[in-house]
């Protein structure tokens, strides 16, 4: 047994209860993209937040004698084609981008973890049947694979955001397997086991936790991923249907009027490239953020 | 050698039989019965019950899977509900013109990725490195449509520069061989309508290539900081080796590696981006048959897309796996 192993583990087990948030800073601050990140979440946080405080105008009430006005004070980002206020329908889409995220996101997360686990502590026939239906789902072109889920379900941004769910299911899985079975091997799992821990606390109460950082870099990540997905399948038609303020959605109306009045397609293209853009750059560094033996590579 | 090719090439075609199930089943699982579905809530018993015949939905479950496999297998997915023509038929147009967008753009892709990668890499702490990273941040943030609506604003309308929707203008008179217009094109020696095709396809590749080329350079760069650092690079230097060649002909083809399977794993990203660009481009092809299909709620159109996307898809994949060897003489599949 390499003493390496045990030295950290000790190490990080009686570390104070704040060192999280210490450690947390010290990689954020060093590495200032993540920290462009992490920014841009808590703004789109915020603004979700408070979104409808601040919304000047009603995101769906149509006042046809203002439509298609260009930017001014008055509406911040124009208007569209009803003469709905472009910046309220923004604040408001940017509820359901964060809402879009944590449903698809849980619904990966939730079956991806359960048939990785399942897969990786039981092995031999439920590993191979399990991964290799994995392997099928992950022979379709993603979008063709949300696409014959949405197919099935009829069109709607709630059948959007469970196609896009199912289809990076496989993702997950295959993630939460390989790093449970590198815990598995861990000599404290055989500890567990031997002091008559039942199967299941083995499971969620050892591996689980202990594989948690690469599955929580992939939800960082599918949480941009799932964002910018579900906009597509709302540009084609298939997800959010008007006047549901999804930006992917009011990108597709924009579209007709892309001549006329520019602002209507390019606002929410910002809006969707900044929030997945802040995904993209926090996922790259939330694995050292949560993994305290890896402090070396954050520096 | 010919041990490792038997079983990848088994291995493909079970995931491909895992795809046909997953596709067949799919009809079975939506709650509600199907023969409605496609009747529509006017429809009267009398319709249902020629449906649900026609669909061969009175047989177990079994039989009709193995109905469905074997005239797949030939290339018969049954008719269009919407056109009444054979769903293979519609995908057999629309395909190669997706194919020949998604290639083209994996191509634009890969040739500027490496390049992009490469420079990053060797020009450390540079404007280049900057303008790389940037290129990657905005390639993989950006939403496809909505590059292209812009490109298609600027490049399209305001400038003029390129033609609005279409693959190939209407006045140019093409023969049909391989329905992509540029294999056409070339095959019949056709050069107005290879310049034309081409000037047609630049917008729409450019944008469906973004995704990947970020992607391609990201990778290329981590590859090429890997081996930069090799002694053997050193040792080249040190012979009196021109830098140049140390970079592409020392460096590169060592870095090469997850770069060429980031290749085939980006065919499937590219055959889901051509859907959308096709969309924002107006173009035919894939995306306008998918989307009035879903709509339609057309299942043999659909399963037939499906099908033969993923079975491409496979075979991309498993033409990448065997290339290995080409591109690591040391691998040697035993």
């Amino acid at each position: 047994m390499k003493t390496t192993t045990i030295d950290s583990s000790v190490f990080g087990s009686i570390r104070p209860r704040d060192s999280f948030f210490v450690h947390a800073r010290k990689v954020l601050t060093s590495h200032p993209s993540a920290m462009i990140g992490m920014v841009i979440f808590v703004v789109l946080l915020i603004l979700a937040i408070i979104g409808p405080l601040i919304a000047p105008y009603d995101p769906l009430s149509q006042t046809l004698a203002d439509q298609l006005q260009a930017p001014s004070w008055h509406h911040l980002f124009g208007t569209d084609q009803f003469g709905r206020d472009i910046f309220s329908r923004i604040l408001a889409g940017a509820r359901l981008a964060l809402l879009i995220g944590v449903v698809a996101d849980v619904l990966a997360l939730a079956f991806g973890t359960l048939f990785g686990l399942f897969a990786a502590f039981y092995g031999g026939f439920a590993d191979t049947a399990i991964m290799r239906t994995m392997d099928v789902l992950l022979a379709f072109p993603y979008l063709l694979l949300a696409m014959l889920v949405i197919a099935l379900l009829g069109p709607g941004l709630y059948q959007a955001v469970a196609a896009i769910g199912i289809v990076y299911i496989p993702q997950f899985a295959r993630i939460v397997r390989s790093a449970a079975l590198a815990v598995r091997q861990e000599p404290y799992i055989e500890v567990a086991r031997s002091i008559g821990a039942s199967p299941v606390r083995i499971i969620f109460r050892h591996v689980l936790i202990n594989s948690a950082p690469p599955i929580i870099a992939q939800t960082t990540l599918m949480f941009g991923i799932s964002i910018l997905e579900v906009a597509g399948l709302g540009f084609l038609g298939l997800g959010a249907q008007p006047p549901q303020p999804e930006w992917g959605a009011m990108l597709a109306e924009g579209r007709s009027y892309i001549l006329t009045s520019w602002w209507m397609a390019t606002v929410p293209g910002l809006a969707i490239m900044f929030s997945v853009l802040g995904f993209n750059l926090l996922g790259d560094v939330v694995f050292d953020i949560l993994d305290p033996n890896r402090q070396q590579s954050a520096k | 050698m010919a041990r490792f090719l038997v079983r990848r090439v088994l291995q493909s075609i079970l995931v491909i039989l895992g795809v046909t199930i997953i596709t067949f089943l799919a009809l079975h699982v939506i709650p509600g019965d199907v023969a409605h579905m496609i009747g529509g809530e006017k429809a009267t018993p009398e319709q249902i019950e020629q449906i649900r015949q026609q669909l061969g939905l009175d047989q177990p479950l079994y039989v009709q899977y193995w109905r469905f496999l074997s005239s797949a297998v030939q290339g018969d997915f049954g008719t269009s509900l919407q056109t009444h023509i054979s769903a293979m038929h519609e995908v057999a147009i629309a395909f190669p013109l997706t194919f020949q967008l998604a290639f083209l753009s994996l191509l634009v892709a890969a040739v500027f990725g490496i390049w992009l990668g490469t420079i990053a890499a060797v020009k450390r702490g540079t404007i280049v490195e900057g303008l790389s990273m940037a290129i990657t941040l905005i390639g993989t943030s950006a939403p496809v449509f909505w590059i292209g609506i812009l490109l298609l604003l600027f490049g399209g309308a305001r400038l003029g520069w390129f033609p609005i929707g279409d693959v190939i203008s209407n006045s140019i008179d093409l023969q049909n061989i391989t329905h992509m217009t540029i294999v056409d094109s070339i095959i019949t020696g056709n050069w107005q309508a290879l310049g034309n095709t081409l000037h047609h396809l630049i917008l729409p590749v450019f944008t469906l290539s973004l995704l990947p080329m970020a992607v391609i350079s990201r990778i290329t760069r981590a590859g090429m900081l890997d081996v930069l650092r090799q002694d053997y690079l050193r040792t080249a230097r040190a012979k009196g080796v021109r830098e140049s060649i140390v970079i592409y002909r020392h460096a590169l083809p060592n870095a090469f590696l997850p770069v060429v399977t980031a290749l085939g794993l980006q065919f499937g990203v590219l055959l889901s981006g051509a859907i959308l660009t096709e969309t924002v481009f107006n173009l035919p092809g894939l995306g306008r048959l998918v989307i009035s299909s879903i709509l339609f709620r057309d299942f043999p159109v659909i399963q037939a897309i499906v099908v033969v996307a993923a079975v491409a898809f496979t075979v991309i994949n498993l033409l990448v796996d065997l290339s290995y060897a080409v591109f690591d003489p040391r691998i040697r599949y035993e």
